[in-house]
């Protein structure tokens, strides 16, 4: 009884001490838990096709009507199609995509992390971007061989520099708790002249996420707490509450940022 | 028996610093971090009743946990040592012996308390580099790490004993 209740505590210091500990246990990325909550979401993926099956159909009625739309735009407006269609081929030719299901994840507390299916076998590597059809989703913390460790933007510790489409005013993207959908965009210069509704997209600062992938739309804009920049609340494209289908950003370029880092480490 | 208790008293407070202000610091070879605090575990005589074995090496362990950086793998890893250390020096202990004895070169014989020493040891490590890793997925570097600081932490808790006087 003394030694369970002993190891008990001993075990409650390890998991509520340790953030690494604590988060492989709470948010299973490891083997074991992972394989269940897999199945698991297998399971309820094949329940709920028929939803996922409708939703697609009609975002796919929604975007061919949109394409038909921007073509009919851009022939009138008399640009070069082919310039634009090629500079947003060599954007996304310079990453490949991994392909992954979210097997685990939590909205509700400070500090949440996702699982997804995919590890160090698949390519998976830490800090390769996670996005979704919707937006950015987060960057991969640990991998397993099979599962990864994802921290979504609705973490604490999460910091993604992002800029104002079309302005190129910057900022860094942090969600400090409360609802889901908001985030906060904070040092964007007094001077800026930002509107409710402008888009949110990366800034390309970091080989993490290309510049100009869709965050979410500017829902307030408000003075920062020192008064020198704006603070804005970001309604944010991806609702990580219904999240399954994402995708992980592998630069091929990374290996080379890897070792070139290692090196300067090392020098230091 | 209220001085052997302070005398082992004194000892844990030694080897705690110990570990902390000298041993945490080593990372012989990028793997090995000796971990002297398990030889409270071979200070106690063969008379400790369960809950004492159990205590010494949760508090034990739990002092060394203030000055790591992972806080629980020395409470808990030290607990599981504690817990099998009796039934080991069970198996050690001569037939004729006396109930307080307390291990050592002597008492036990040289190569039975390297044994004994020896399996303490290795539990309280394979616990210990476990709960660290809480993963196999770098299994090679885990038995790296298991095996050199096994083997420099039973090297150092023979020092100890011999010069402590092995008796």
């Amino acid at each position: 009884m003394l030694f369970v209740f002993l190891t008990g505590a001993g075990m409650v210091l390890l998991l509520r001490f340790n953030l690494y500990q604590g988060s492989v246990w709470f948010t299973s990325a490891n083997t074991v838990s992972g394989k269940i909550l897999e199945w698991e979401a297998e399971a309820l993926s094949y329940m709920d096709l028929g939803v996922h099956n409708r939703e697609l159909t009609r975002k796919n009625v929604v975007l061919e009507q949109r394409v038909k739309a921007l073509t009919e735009l851009l022939r009138r407006a008399g640009h070069d199609s082919t310039a634009t269609e090629l500079r947003q081929r060599e954007l996304l030719a310079e990453f490949e995509l991994i392909p992954a299901e979210v097997v685990s994840a939590t909205v509700s507390r400070h500090d949440n992390f996702l699982t997804i299916d995919k590890g160090a076998a698949d390519g998976v590597r830490p800090e390769m971007g996670v996005v979704c059809g919707t937006g950015v989703v987060g960057i991969v913390y640990q991998v397993s061989s099979h599962y990864a460790l994802v921290l979504p933007l609705l973490n604490r510790k999460s910091n993604i520099s992002c800029r104002m489409r079309g302005t190129d005013y910057f900022g860094y993207l942090r969600w400090e708790g409360g609802s889901p959908l908001y985030a906060s965009l904070g040092d964007i210069p007094r001077h800026a002249r930002i509107k409710e509704g402008m888009t949110v997209e990366t800034s390309g600062f970091s080989a993490v996420f290309p510049a100009g992938l869709f965050v979410g739309r500017v829902a307030e804009v408000a003075n920062s707490e020192d008064g020198l920049s704006y603070e804005l609340r970001v309604n944010l494209g991806t609702d990580f509450a219904r999240l399954r289908d994402v995708c992980v950003l592998a630069s091929p370029n990374r290996v080379e940022i890897d070792s070139l880092q290692q090196k300067i480490e090392q020098g230091i | 028996m209220a001085r052997s208790f302070f005398s082992r008293l004194v000892w844990m407070a030694a080897l705690v610093l110990l570990q902390a202000l000298v041993f945490n610091h080593i990372h012989w070879f990028g793997y090995a971090t000796p971990y002297v605090v398990v030889y409270i575990l071979c200070l106690q005589p063969l008379d400790t009743s369960r809950c004492g074995w159990l205590l010494w090496g949760f508090f034990a362990g739990l002092a060394s946990d203030f000055f790591s950086g992972v806080p629980g793998v020395g409470a808990v890893s030290m607990t599981l040592a504690a817990m099998c250390a009796p039934r080991i020096l069970a198996l050690f202990a001569p037939k004729d012996c006396l109930e307080d004895m307390v291990p050592g070169y002597l008492t036990l014989g040289g190569w039975k308390y390297v044994q004994y020493v020896s399996w303490l040891v290795l539990l309280q490590q394979a616990a210990a580099v476990v709960l660290e890793f809480f993963s196999f997925f770098n299994g090679l570097e885990l038995l790296y790490t298991y095996l050199c600081s096994s083997a420099l932490t039973a090297v150092l808790l023979l020092v100890l004993e011999k010069m402590r006087g092995g008796r």
